[in-house]
């Protein structure tokens, strides 16, 4: 293969990007593809399924290239390299060999290569539902409320009626509710066709959005009755971080 | 990794034998029957007590003294047969006196319960008491400040290669002396055994 690199203009935002994936999943390969680069993967017990999207343009260096590069990796590896990022620091990503470079571009070219991880090649579809609410809003406001959720509960509840969404936890150690008003400050946007309520794992909705929000100012919650929730994370330069999380059932 | 019933049944009828003949720590000397586990090879869900009582140490079997019969009173009140779920402790062997394991002991019965955890492939791990909690959340790295503190929520551990959700609660012994902790342990079992999170996969 020849070499392959791709340039990310912050190596902070893309520590922040690789941090919200290990959420779900502790290995997958990032597809560099013509339109932008790729990485849709489903955790252990596949219960949630994380899928990125970062379109070439946020990229300061970017291959053309006609058909798709995957890049393997481990993200705690990777992870251990972006922590040691400098302010200003930027951050590329080579295939050379058989081997991934990571480089940390700043006052000096820090580099470590990799093993790349063998991952299945073929692409996972995303789940398919006919979501019937949709709330954009403040990513810091959605990782809140997740947060006091979690101080009481390992489930919580979201439920879109026509006024607002309700995120609500309740257990022995108490009750926890966070109400979005439809006109509330932090709702950019509420479309509510058909009232939608369905009870999630806090752990993985607490991780998410508490991770998530350190990249994304905005985020967009589609639900429907028992089906799976998806979160979507705007984050700098027109990409999106997605994450689906399967329902609880009783 | 067995993954066939079959398979598993054999791997885990192997461990048993090898329980039963350990010697890797000094409770096998004072032991009448090891008490290596029962259950579900399949199960979905795991219970993991402490260490064996007289009654289980006369039976082989865990959890069958006053504590095994609370738990089997939690569990059918929960619509829960005995049967469809998989029961060990973390210690194999009565330590005398039903004194608490020594972390030796803990450390000794380690690799057992990490096989069995490898061969049943849970995916909810129910620690019942400190002494499995501290171990099982140790995992995760999970600090473990005493049961009450960490009780009441699920934790993603991965054992030995096996990714599960470790569910913290008191012994069911505690709830048998204080009968006020009762419902503690009732909340923590429902919690493990009635609800779980729908597989994305079925979604696609």
């Amino acid at each position: 293969m020849a070499k392959l690199s791709v340039v990310y203009a912050d190596a902070r935002e893309f520590l922040y990007i690789v941090d919200s994936i290990s959420v779900v999943v502790e290995e997958s390969a990032f597809a560099v593809k013509p339109e932008g680069m790729t990485l849709r993967a489903l955790d252990p017990s596949r219960t949630a399924m994380v899928d990125l999207f970062i379109p070439r343009d946020a990229f300061d260096e970017y291959p053309d290239i006609g058909e798709e590069v995957r890049m393997g990796v481990n993200f705690k590896d990777l992870k251990k390299i972006l922590r040691r990022v400098r302010k200003g620091d930027r951050v590329a990503m080579e295939i050379d060999e058989g081997k991934l470079k990571v480089k940390l571009l700043g006052r000096a070219v820090r580099s470590v290569t990799l093993p790349i991880i063998e991952t299945a090649a073929e692409e996972l579809p995303t789940p398919r539902v006919v979501f019937t609410a949709l709330i954009r809003t403040a990513s810091d406001v959605v990782a809140q409320a997740l947060k006091d959720a979690d101080a009481v509960s390992d489930s919580v509840k979201f439920e879109a009626l026509d006024d607002a969404l309700y995120i609500r936890a309740s257990s022995d150690k108490g009750e926890v509710e966070v109400k979005l008003d439809r006109e509330g400050e932090a709702v950019y946007e509420y479309d509510v066709k058909e009232p939608a309520s369905s009870m999630f794992s806090t752990e993985y909705l607490v991780d998410i959005s508490s991770k998530a929000s350190r990249i994304s100012d905005i985020a967009t919650i589609e639900l429907a009755t028992a089906k799976p929730i998806s979160m979507s994370f705007e984050i700098p330069a027109g990409g999106r971080l997605t994450y689906f999380v399967a329902p609880r059932v009783e | 990794m067995a993954d066939t019933l079959m398979g598993k049944r054999e791997e885990m009828d192997a461990l048993e034998r090898l329980i039963s003949n350990c010697r890797r720590c000094p409770l096998h000397a004072s032991r009448r029957r090891a008490v290596p586990g029962e259950g579900n090879l399949e199960a979905r869900v795991m219970l993991v007590g402490e260490a064996p009582g007289e009654r289980e140490d006369e039976e082989g079997r865990p959890f069958v003294g006053q504590a095994g019969r609370l738990l089997n009173e939690v569990l059918s009140g929960l619509g829960v047969d005995r049967g469809e779920i998989y029961i060990t402790n973390v210690v194999k062997c009565r330590p005398p006196n039903n004194r608490d394991p020594e972390d030796a002991e803990v450390e000794a019965c380690r690799p057992y319960l990490e096989r069995q955890i490898q061969i049943v492939a849970p995916r909810v791990v129910v620690a019942l008491g400190r002494h499995s909690a501290r171990l099982l959340l140790g995992y995760g790295g999970v600090r473990f400040r005493g049961i009450m503190q960490v009780r009441g929520r699920t934790y993603r551990v991965r054992i030995s290669g096996v990714d599960v959700e470790v569910v913290p609660t008191i012994h069911p012994a505690a709830a048998l002396y204080n009968p006020r902790n009762r419902p503690m342990l009732v909340e923590d079992l429902r919690r493990a055994l009635g609800r779980r999170d729908a597989d994305i996969t079925g979604f696609l």
